[in-house]
């Protein structure tokens, strides 16, 4: 009798927990494109622009080529196929051209080898001396994830690299936020590099990933419990953390303590797969990047030349660390642009990037 | 034995029907607003602009103050408060302003009392004269339905009542479509007024409903198992018919034959609610008011103070295929409660509803 009651409490709880991971993968999901204005995929550029940062001056600094160390056997093929590697990009804003150019990068400290360089998330900082300095997750090939800290030397064009950031905390990095020219939050998307690993956590819905910071001689963990925590970015005044809980669908508002722990604050849904966070300069509101059905992200991830995933850009409006509302400035199929993970508007004009596809620029002539 | 097994199917059936019906009341639904450009409130028109005719030469014919004859009773304290009753407004999209007349209505042919009138859907046509006719479905308070013929007398912003037309395939008359000056097409979203059978078939999902041809003298069926026909339109070149099927979530797009009997040619699926549809006269896209999220529609039905949410679409169409659809504003009801009609005209977005306000939008995307 007891028996009988544990295994099918247990049947129910499984079949319960089935039900919820389909409909979470939002088979059943329909939504339409639009867009703000004329759209056009920017030209010359390897695939992938993932994560990029934009400094007050329109400069925007743009990664390319995301890939972590165990990459599926259809995503490495299109690698080869697409000539995909690990590359820096400058767009300028102040140009009204759909263009890039590629920066070269130079430097070795610590043993970084841009040959291995698989950059991810990224953030930027002004030093004191009014440079622009970045930090770039690295999935390193073969290897480990670093924080590399790199120096824009801009009238060579070139990334400088001068520092490299590495720690156990370090597990499977997505996204670094600077709080100075030496300090920064990160977060792990995953427990380590093992595919099957990070997929099971994703299935049995175990919320496993944290945040971590970086205080210029020590690393804390300041977050945990994140269902897989992707972008991070903080508020233009520095008392706010954003971090995207991607598989809760939700944006976390974190409080910055003044010893730089967080405090959750506000836990917004979205009912969208959320990745990088972008605050504008001047509102202080934030454009997400998003992937609003992730059966498809899932299988455009997994074989990008054959699968396209729809792109969606949101606006958040935010007051005192509090969202008080959301609009979509950007939905497109895939077709245009598949896995939009990061965007900004800036000079009425909308910058999408996607995970490992094109990247696309939109006039912008919609309300903001 | 067989007992358990008729009881055991019964209640299976019982849940899957709860199931669905669950399902498509869209409570899991979540959608984020956007706007094609500035919107604002257009001034001077009472609470409800359900349906539209634009004339090409930008002058557009709004029914205002739908009510059935059997509305609930918080419906009916909403409309008495508001002091709702059935107008007809003129929007000039010339103007560059968010204003509308209001259309003095003569005439009472038939019986026709402009005090009990109710109207709904509407359809324009231009006579031999270049005069502009209007048809008009009219719930009469405590009457019947008709759909009446007025004449557009431009000199007095007036509407003169010219014939109406009435027949026992009228059951609940949504919209119609004019097909010459004594002709047209009408679509019926109810087996009759009476708000039990319309939830008896909500529930059960039967396919109940009607399309019907008036030829100038007699009435017949050309479509059937309809689930709720709304809105209905002609393309451009008179060579298709399309029907908003809204409880089954989808556009029929059919073929109108020789003697206006209609086939079936492409059924489309919007996964919102259609309401009315209005055929671009340069493109032959199509422009749908739609109900994205049925069970905040059926709360505001009920009482209007309710919001829900607006959306507009735009259906591509080419041969009489619709190719894809873009979606030209989504408001969560704040600024628009229930959308059912939209035209973009003039680089403008023009937006009526069931019984809330009408809204304009500049149109600076690419449509």
């Amino acid at each position: 009798m007891l028996m009988k009651l544990i295994l099918v409490s247990l049947l129910l709880f499984l079949v319960q927990h089935i039900i919820k991971v389909v409909y979470l993968l939002g088979f059943h999901l329909h939504y339409y494109q639009h867009y703000p204005g004329y759209c056009e995929p920017i030209k010359d550029m390897g695939p992938g622009s993932e994560d990029f940062h934009t400094f007050p001056d329109g400069l925007t600094f743009i990664t390319s080529g995301f890939a972590i160390q165990n990459e599926s056997v259809h995503k490495r093929e299109y690698m080869v196929k697409h000539n995909m590697l690990g590359r820096m990009y400058l767009f300028d804003f102040n140009n009204n051209k759909a263009k890039v150019e590629e920066l070269s990068i130079v430097g070795s400290n610590g043993g970084f080898n841009v040959k291995l360089f698989h950059p991810h998330g990224i953030s930027g900082w002004l030093d004191k001396s009014g440079k622009k300095i970045l930090f770039v997750v690295n999935h390193e090939r073969l290897g480990l994830d670093y924080i590399e800290k790199f120096e824009f030397v801009p009238g060579k064009k070139q990334l400088k690299h001068v520092k490299r950031y590495r720690d156990d905390t370090m597990l499977l990095i997505n996204d670094v936020q600077a709080t100075s020219d030496d300090s920064f939050y990160f977060t792990n998307f995953g427990t380590g590099h093992n595919p099957e690993i990070k997929l099971l956590q994703s299935l049995a819905l175990l919320r496993w990933t944290v945040v971590v910071y970086y205080d210029g001689s020590n690393y804390r963990i300041v977050l945990d419990g994140m269902a897989m925590s992707n972008g991070i970015a903080m508020s233009n005044d520095g008392r706010y953390i954003y971090i995207s809980n991607h598989d809760a669908r939700e944006l976390v508002v974190a409080k910055r303590e003044a010893n730089n722990d967080l405090i959750i604050k506000q836990g917004y849904p979205l009912y969208t797969y959320i990745d990088n966070i972008i605050v504008d300069i001047k509102t202080d509101h934030l454009y997400i990047g998003s992937h609003p059905i992730k059966y498809q992200l899932a299988r455009h991830l997994g074989n990008p030349e054959v699968y396209r995933a729809p792109s969606q850009v949101l606006k958040l409006e935010m007051k005192d660390g509090n969202v008080t509302g959301t609009k979509e400035l950007f939905y497109d199929d895939g077709d245009l642009i598949s896995g939009s993970a990061t965007a900004i508007v800036f000079n009425n004009k909308l910058l999408i990037g996607s995970v490992i596809d094109k990247t696309v620029i939109c006039s912008f002539h919609v309300p903001a | 034995m067989l007992v358990k097994l008729i009881i055991g199917s019964l209640f299976l059936f019982l849940i899957q029907m709860v199931l669905k019906t669950v399902y498509y009341m869209g409570y899991h639904l979540h959608y984020n607003e956007h706007y094609p450009g500035k919107c604002e409130n257009v001034d001077g028109i009472g609470l409800g602009s359900e349906d539209i005719y634009t004339f090409t030469d930008g002058l557009t014919f709004i029914t205002s103050g739908f009510a059935t004859q059997n509305e609930s009773v918080h419906k009916r304290e909403y409309i008495a408060k508001h002091n709702i009753v059935g107008r007809m407004y003129l929007f000039d999209f010339n103007n560059n302003k968010a204003k509308v007349e209001e259309l003095s209505i003569v005439g009472s042919n038939g019986g026709f009392n402009v005090q009990l009138f109710h109207p709904h859907g509407i359809s324009g046509w231009l006579d031999k004269s270049g005069r502009k006719l209007l048809f008009v479905v009219n719930h009469e308070e405590q009457g019947v339905d008709y759909i009446e013929k007025f004449e557009f007398v431009p000199e007095s912003k007036q509407l003169k009542h010219v014939k109406r037309y009435r027949d026992a395939t009228m059951l609940l008359v949504n919209d119609v479509q004019a097909t010459s000056e004594d002709s047209f097409y009408f679509t019926n979203f109810a087996t009759g007024p009476e708000p039990f059978w319309m939830i008896i078939q909500a529930i059960g999902r039967l396919a109940w409903n009607t399309v019907v041809y008036c030829d100038g003298n007699n009435y017949k069926i050309v479509l059937d198992d309809l689930f709720v026909a709304n809105g209905i339109a002609m393309s451009n070149d008179g060579r298709y018919v399309y029907i908003a099927n809204i409880m089954n979530q989808e556009i029929v797009v059919a073929d109108r034959k020789p003697n206006n009997d209609l086939v079936r040619k492409q059924v489309y699926p919007v996964y919102s609610y259609p309401d009315n549809i209005i055929v671009d006269s340069k493109t032959d896209n199509l422009y749908i008011g739609a109900h994205p999220l049925l069970h905040k529609s059926f709360q505001t039905l009920d009482n209007p103070i309710y919001h829900s949410p607006s959306q507009v679409l735009v259906l591509y169409v080419k041969d009489g295929n619709i190719t894809n659809t873009r979606e030209l504003f989504y408001n969560d009801g704040d600024l628009i409660t229930g959308s059912s009609v939209a035209i973009v005209f003039n680089s403008k977005l023009f937006i009526g509803s069931v019984l809330d306000k009408t809204v304009l939008c500049d149109v600076n995307v690419p449509l």
